[in-house]
């Protein structure tokens, strides 16, 4: 009968767990099998119902059947060699989801920017650009672009597998979910070093959240769906970027404008109208003289002072000579209100004719920009700043491990 | 309760590929073609179960054996029909050879005096 034949063969199809289009085929396979063995049983004499069961007893139980056809299709072999394809996939997948998430923010920047420029021309409300540095924009862009690499990864990876394995997409989706996000927090907690911030930090959480949602994605069967989810994810994934350039004020061509120059014009006004007395007193008159060339660099996230002492008698009586790095304002040039110790410091050393010093200023979460000054304590005991302070920018580089456990707020 | 016929049973679940195999030949036929062929030939002594039938023509499809091209049926639905690999030449060759020692070895083992030894 033809309520036992179909019975049969949703039995079967259930209890299969292959993937398309491989299901479709098995069902096919075997309908036509149990029609030709039904034909020949009614050719033989049997009514249909009997030959139905017939063929039907033949074949044994539906889920033996699967059990056995599901062995042979999804076989060790074949899934090691899906899993060499789906991490294959994904890498690929990653990289050139990478190029498209940069592509697509560029083009979300640009259309931003033409966005605020017009709203600018029609309404006269300007938006101010964002108080953040151009190292950190490019950190919470690459974050954002590795999302959507991420992205793509995991649905690449998850339908390539599924295609060469022939297991069912969810449990491939799982296991690749788990390993992939797995993978990508342990490089970014640990390996991937950028300029950060919470904000970049909170980007970069993104990265192992969006392969797993591609991973989710790829676990889905319709392509029309598919599609439709792919769409709105990439939408979901860009205007969370959007709105992460909206809810700091601006866009990227304002923010670049705003990057370099100090607007502090005269150390006299920063020392005293806004405040340098944390530092030490002003260097004194009896230290004129004393340092000739003096140079003050930053390289790698260290920062190196260096002066030529031209009067070493000068020094005589001096103590505690040390180069330090304290927090500033970064329109004001003025420090922090509230700072009473750098936040970085080190020895200075005499050498020769030249005394140096190095601190390191990257490791310190919240620290953007900074005044360098060199002090040193008199032979009346009163600590002095003998050289700056020069206003320098820096930014937190390192892994999100790093920053969790550096100091600073 | 045991299994009336063990040894039948064992000795064909682990002859199927071959049989498989072997009437497939350098032909192309679809599943119920090929349990029926078995069946002709062994004139009924081997009546393979249709239920590990299938498993076993994919399990040599995926290995390389045998490649699998849907058709369209004049009379009725599309069939799958297999054909050999080289591969699956080659695996035949090996099977069938692998057969016959073994079952000279049994045959000296179980009938020494019918295998002359």
């Amino acid at each position: 009968m033809a309520d036992q034949r179909a019975a049969y063969l949703d039995r079967l199809s259930d209890r299969l767990g292959l993937p398309e289009p491989w299901a479709t085929d098995v069902r096919a396979e075997v309908a036509s099998h149990l029609d030709d063995a039904i034909d020949q049983g009614r050719a033989a004499g049997l009514d249909e119902v009997a030959a139905t069961r017939e063929a039907l007893a033949r074949l044994g139980s539906p889920d033996a059947l699967a059990d056995g056809l599901r062995a042979a299709h999804q076989t060790r072999r074949r899934l090691v060699a899906a899993i060499a394809g789906g991490a294959a996939a994904g890498v690929g997948g990653g990289i050139l989801g990478t190029v498209f998430g940069w592509m697509l923010l560029l083009a979300l920047g640009i259309g931003a920017a033409a966005l605020a420029a017009a709203i600018g021309r029609v309404t006269g409300v300007r938006l101010d650009a964002p108080d953040v540095p151009s190292a950190t924009w490019e950190a919470l862009l690459a974050a954002l672009a590795m999302a959507v690499g991420a992205f793509l990864a995991g649905r690449a990876a998850v339908r390539a597998t599924t295609a060469r394995s022939r297991r069912r997409t969810r449990s491939i989706a799982v296991g690749w979910s788990v390993v992939g996000a797995v993978v990508l927090a342990v490089w970014l907690l640990f390996v991937f070093r950028t300029t950060l911030d919470g904000l970049v930090v909170a980007a970069e959480v993104l990265v192992p959240v969006a392969f797993v949602l591609g991973a989710a994605v790829g676990a889905e069967r319709s392509g029309l769906r598919h599609g439709r989810v792919l769409l709105l994810a990439v939408a979901v994934t860009s205007l969370a970027g959007l709105a992460g350039l909206v809810a700091l004020g601006g866009v990227v061509s304002q923010q670049l404008e705003s990057v370099g120059g100090g607007p502090y014009a005269s150390m006299d006004e920063l020392w005293h109208a806004q405040g340098f007395d944390p530092l030490g007193r002003p260097t004194p008159a009896s230290m004129q003289g004393v340092f000739g060339d003096q140079s003050l660099g930053q390289a790698s996230g260290v920062a190196t002072m260096s002066a030529v002492v031209v009067d070493p008698s000068g020094l005589r009586g001096w103590t505690g000579l040390a180069l330090e790095a304290w927090r500033r304002d970064p329109q004001t040039m003025a420090v922090l209100p509230g700072e009473t110790r750098p936040f970085a410091t080190a020895p200075a050393h005499l050498e020769g004719d030249q005394i140096q010093a190095s601190v390191r200023v990257d490791n310190v979460r919240g620290v953007d920009t900074y005044a360098a000054v060199l002090v040193g304590v008199g032979p009346d005991g009163v600590r002095y700043v003998l050289s700056g302070p020069n206003g320098l920018q820096t930014h937190f580089v390192g892994t999100i491990w790093d920053w969790l456990t550096a100091a600073g707020t | 309760m045991r299994d009336p016929d063990p040894l039948g049973a064992q000795l064909q679940k682990g002859t199927t590929p071959l049989l498989v195999l072997s009437v497939i030949g350098d032909g192309e036929l679809y599943g119920y073609q090929i349990a029926q062929l078995i069946r002709e030939r062994s004139d009924g002594a081997f009546v393979p179960s249709e239920g590990s039938l299938y498993p076993t023509l994919h399990r040599l499809e995926a290995d390389g054996a045998l490649v699998a091209t849907w058709r369209e049926n004049e009379r009725g639905p599309k069939r799958r029909y297999y054909r050999l690999t080289s591969g699956g030449h080659r695996l035949l060759a090996d099977h069938l050879e692998q057969w016959s020692a073994f079952a000279v070895s049994v045959r000296r083992v179980a009938l020494p005096e019918a295998s002359g030894g």
